[in-house]
């Protein structure tokens, strides 16, 4: 072997173990992969969760809807003591036009309120997750 | 030998992505399911007669909808949720029954060893009186055998709120 095949041999090596050693790495990963994933699912779940109880309220008519815009507009944290978190809820509600499109002029009687629930807080969730729901006045 | 290093770990990498993606896929479509099916509690029903039992890990309730039909029904039908081992590989599920029969549809969820539930009434004030349950916290433990080490399964946990709808439309 002379000293050219000797160092493609050493290359090899090298670009195997280089390999070997990146792919370890991701799948010691995996369990915090499963773990982030999680925390995504949760703050979709919470979102749910807060627009469902908006919509509960309004159908028991404990909430009226004029004063949906009032009322869920508000920052509030949740700490769930089984992923060891605190979500930052963040919940914006506007009147809008029919589309859920900002309204040109503030009219605080229109007949579409739009609801936007943004979840944020732990490093796991990269980005915040968010969900809207559009609600329509119906009964006159 | 290298070479073949590389594609057994290429493989198992596959593997676990693919394990971790469809569990999480499981957990959120589990979620739904579970949330659905709360909210078509008490349909028919007058709002402090849904509830039959409440326990921490089982509930039961009435309803005039027909979960496996998903139609509404003239007659009334028992509604339970509970973990319960099955006679499958799988072990443990959440079963779903409708008069003491697994729903054809969503009768059995796997891969959920636990399911912890919290009772709250109208105004969310936490209650254990079956008359004034109108929402419920349900913390699920999920828990799957890794495919690289059955002996060391993975868990994870997800809380999930859901409502009577039904009993809200009746109102609370």
């Amino acid at each position: 072997m002379n000293l050219l095949e000797m160092i493609l041999a050493l290359l090899a090596v090298v670009l195997f173990t280089t390999l070997s050693l990146s792919y370890n790495q991701s799948i010691w990963r995996q369990t915090d992969y499963i773990n982030n994933a999680t925390i995504v699912v949760q703050a979709s779940q919470l979102c749910h969760a807060i627009l469902d109880e908006a919509d509960a309220k309004l159908f028991s008519k404990q909430l009226d809807i004029s004063n949906l815009v009032t009322t869920y507009n508000f920052t509030r944290t949740q700490t769930y003591p089984h992923l060891s978190e605190t979500f930052v809820i963040q919940s914006v509600a506007v009147n809008c036009d029919s589309l859920g499109g900002n309204l040109s002029t503030p009219n605080p009687n229109s007949l579409f309120k739009r609801v936007v629930v943004t979840v944020s807080g732990p490093g796991a969730l990269r980005r915040p997750y968010s969900m809207t729901r559009l609600y329509t006045k119906t009964n006159m | 030998m290298m070479m073949t290093t590389f594609q057994i770990q290429l493989q198992e990498s596959a593997v676990r992505i693919q394990y971790v993606s469809s569990m999480i896929d499981h957990m959120d479509v589990a979620a739904s399911k579970v949330n659905k099916t709360f909210a078509l509690a008490g349909v028919g029903m007058p709002v402090d007669s849904v509830c039959v039992y409440a326990g921490t890990n089982r509930v039961q309730f009435r309803t005039f909808w027909n979960c496996d039909s998903d139609t509404l029904s003239a007659t009334r039908h028992i509604i339970e949720m509970k973990i319960d081992t099955t006679s499958t590989a799988f072990g443990k599920a959440l079963i779903i029954t409708q008069d003491g029969a697994p729903l054809e549809n969503l009768g059995y969820i796997f891969y959920i060893e636990a399911m912890a539930l919290k009772y709250f009434d109208r105004d969310g004030i936490e209650t254990a009186q079956l008359a004034d349950i109108r929402s419920a916290d349900v913390l699920f433990t999920f828990r799957r055998d890794s495919p690289w080490n059955p002996g060391s399964p993975l868990r994870s946990n997800l809380q999930v709120k859901c409502f009577f709808m039904n009993s809200y439309l009746k109102g609370a």
